[in-house]
């Protein structure tokens, strides 16, 4: 009897002493990784954050790699699977990294008004206004007006993507401005076939692909300082500078033999997939509007997508008059926690024309103008670059991010679909966003 | 990588070790007190511990809830019945409630229905084919919901006319000529949430058959050969002899259906995300607490999903208390 006791507490003061050392172990290791700060000036390690995987990461940890070397300091990279979440805990734990990526300008500026995040000095914005596509710069201004993010690398969403041999074949040029584009679509159906496929499934988050449509519209119809307030709230959906861009797209969707499928299809059709069949033969339809991933694994059938040189036709979503082209963006803001000289430095660096080499490689584009093109993978990517992007009269963010959770992610997907699928009307649907909108922050 | 994963076995190992340890140092502590008093401190000093962790993790949250379901979207300021009420004059709310009724009354039933009937047919089966009947049938258990949502994906599938369909049920109205079908777009009849029942439904049959069916090959031969001698047909044994020794198991099964359907939320979620009036209950607290960030609705319908259930928690204890005392 007592020897069974003794044994039983032998062996549990066992486990318990092995269970203090091995935790002792493991906070060891974070204890070496927070005392670094203690530094004055020039950390030797720099912690960058963010919330990009695959090749594009590979590639962005070789640019920084590279600069990094050159400058003496090492850099310890973090992925976040989920950022938002990752960043607010770790900025209210007290750890924030030193260097983080924000792909959305929003939790940048709450944060940036609690006093967590450093701006840009005014040399830097200076210098980098220069090459930055027009617009980026006020992507990353928060409501003080300061500069508290500058983009990295940027992915294009204003897009008009068709079958290039198709279109020689039946002698279709791609379109410039919107009056062109009404001109095809009406070409295409007296032809005796559809011009369009729009698709918007997405499992639970079914309807976000409208929201590109709309923004592109609104930039369009509206203008990029319109877009700015109807992002920031103060435009109403159901404003007169708005509703153009809806009443736009009722056009294109609504009408009869425009869109394969008709209007129900919209929202039944697989945004990844739904543009595959512009290049059966024969095509099913002629002309689909989705952002550059679609020209990737997962898009575009593969079979295509190794022709993508000859096959795949792109343009710009067309403008309202040539020549004044808006374009929309999504792209990570590189912003520092810290005063610290390499932080300062590694930010700086990111966000310069200099970085994105190896990321341009990998086919994401730089947001500077100067950037050379000939580096990007593709012709196909080369011409998104210069005769897209970097011709564009004005960059804009994704709207749908930047608005409040509960209409970016919420009402703007929900409520275009009921509109779509025919259970309300345009007013019902737009009125229903503006009641969404949350009342101001009290 | 290894420091982590010996990280983790010792953090085992030591929670198990330290939860002995706790456990015995308590017991000699009551055992060290005189008389009478070891033995009424004892069963708290065994149940204590769980009483705590339920009390830290199960009533506090509870009761938090309801305090936040008094309370504005970021719990800062009280609002009385304000998100309630709100709640429950909203139509789409409503229409909510409605949906999950419908899961409720449609679901459990079908399931028991449907597992008593596979599990009563599989008796009749040889060892072999009963075996056989019976995994296939239990596999879509072992599924996750996400899961069986994604494979139930290729059944209900829809592409635009003129494509080849890749829905199996598009396929056969083809077959017949029709134009296919965008199924979970239906609201007709409530179809695309009876559509996405069915997914539920597939999975949980599984469940109810293996419990049925161990409750039928308890039922004492003697008492049908009882009912045989005194001349009943097959379905007078099934509902008069069968059923009735079995009805604790039915019960159980179907409460235990039930409190899931209540809950019900990622089918819902990967399929239409509650487009289309197919939203329910719990989808829509997801919604309003990370989508909407407002903790007051969010803690309000929590409540009324706890007031609902309440009474089912209740019958159902009861009937384990009959039972046992039957025993």
């Amino acid at each position: 009897m007592r020897r069974s006791t003794f044994a039983k507490a032998a062996t549990g003061a066992a486990a318990i002493a092995l269970l203090t050392s091995g935790c002792l172990g493991s906070s060891g290791t974070t204890t070496t990784a927070a005392t670094g700060t203690a530094a004055g000036a020039g950390k030797a390690t720099v912690e960058v954050m963010y919330g990009f995987g695959n090749e594009q990461e590979t590639a962005f940890q070789k640019d920084l790699k590279a600069f990094a070397d050159k400058s003496g300091f090492t850099i310890k990279f973090t992925k976040a699977g989920s950022w938002d979440t990752e960043i607010k805990t770790r900025v209210a734990g007290g750890n924030p990294p030193d260097v983080g990526l924000f792909p959305q300008p929003g939790v940048m500026c709450d944060l940036a008004k609690q006093g967590k995040v450093l701006a840009y000095d005014d040399a830097t914005v200076t210098s980098a206004k220069a090459t930055l596509v027009n617009g980026f710069v006020g992507a990353g201004t928060c409501t003080d007006g300061k500069v508290y993010g500058l983009p990295s690398a940027v992915s294009v969403k204003s897009l008009l993507w068709y079958d290039a041999p198709v279109f020689a074949a039946a002698g279709y040029k791609a379109p410039t401005t919107l009056a062109e584009l009404d001109a095809l679509t009406e070409k295409i159906k007296a032809d005796g076939k559809t011009p369009w496929c729009i698709a918007a499934e997405s499992g639970g988050a079914t309807g976000w692909p409208i929201t590109d449509w709309i923004e592109d519209l609104v930039l369009r119809f509206a203008g990029p300082e319109n877009y700015d307030k109807w992002v920031a709230g103060t435009l109403k959906f159901n404003s007169p500078e708005i509703k153009p861009a809806w009443d736009y797209f009722q056009k294109i969707a609504f009408t009869e033999g425009n869109v394969r499928g008709g209007t129900k299809a919209i929202a039944a059709t697989n945004f990844q997939t739904g543009g595959n069949v512009l290049f059966d033969t024969p095509p099913a339809c002629h002309l689909f509007k989705q952002a550059t991933f679609i020209a990737g694994k997962g898009g575009f059938p593969d079979t295509v997508l190794a022709k993508a040189d000859t096959e795949i036709g792109v343009v710009a979503f067309p403008a309202k008059e040539a020549g004044n082209n808006p374009v929309l963006t999504g792209g990570d803001l590189a912003t520092a926690f810290n005063n610290d000289a390499n932080t300062l430095k590694l930010r700086n660096f990111i966000a310069s024309k200099d970085n994105g080499v190896e990321v341009g490689k990998a086919g994401y584009f730089s947001p500077h103008k100067s950037f050379d093109v000939t580096l990007y993978p593709s012709k196909m990517l080369q011409k998104i670059a210069s005769d897209v992007l970097y011709k564009s009269s004005a960059a804009r963010f994704d709207g749908s991010d930047l608005m409040p959770a509960k209409v970016g992610a919420g009402t703007f997907w929900t409520e275009p679909i009921k509109w779509i699928s025919g259970t309300q009307d345009l007013d019902v649907t737009l009125n229903n966003i503006d009641a969404s909108w949350p009342k101001a922050a009290s | 990588m290894t420091i982590k994963i010996l990280n983790a076995l010792l953090a085992i190992i030591g929670g198990i070790g330290g939860a002995m340890i706790l456990f015995w140092l308590l017991n000699k502590l009551a055992e060290s007190l005189k008389g009478r008093w070891e033995d009424r401190v004892k069963p708290w000093v065994f149940a204590g511990p769980a009483i705590l962790a339920i009390g830290v993790y199960l009533i506090y949250p509870a009761i938090v809830t309801l305090q936040y379901s008094f309370a504005n979207e970021d719990a800062t300021k009280y609002v009385g019945f304000n998100n309630y009420k709100d709640l429950l004059t909203d139509a789409t709310f409503l229409s909510v409630l409605f949906n999950n009724l419908l899961w409720i009354i449609i679901v459990p039933a079908l399931t028991v229905a449907l597992g008593l009937g596979v599990a009563v047919l599989a008796d009749r089966l040889r060892p072999k084919g009963e075996k056989l009947s019976k995994t296939v049938i239990f596999l879509p258990m072992a599924i996750s919901m996400v899961g069986a949502a994604t494979i139930w994906r290729s059944i209900y599938e829809y592409q635009p006319k003129g494509s080849p369909q890749t829905g199996l049920l598009n396929a056969i109205m083809g077959v017949f000529g029709k134009d296919p079908v965008y199924w979970y777009q239906i609201e007709t009849w409530h179809l695309n949430s009876l559509l996405l029942m069915v997914i539920l439904i597939w999975t949980q049959v599984g469940y109810s058959m293996v419990l049925l069916s161990s409750a039928i090959k308890g039922v004492p031969e003697d008492t049908i050969e009882a009912g045989r001698i005194d001349g009943a047909g097959e379905r007078r044994i099934f509902f008069s002899i069968v059923v009735p020794q079995i009805w604790p198991t039915v019960v159980t099964v179907f409460i235990t259906v039930l409190i899931g359907v209540m809950k019900v939320f990622d089918v819902v979620y990967v399929t239409t995300n509650g487009a289309f009036n197919t939203d329910v209950v719990g989808r829509r607290f997801f919604y309003e607490m990370f989508t909407n960030q407002n903790s007051g609705y969010a803690a309000a319908i929590v409540v009324l999903l706890m007031i609902a259930i309440t009474p089912v928690l209740v019958y159902q204890v009861r009937q384990f208390r009959a039972e046992e005392a039957n025993r």
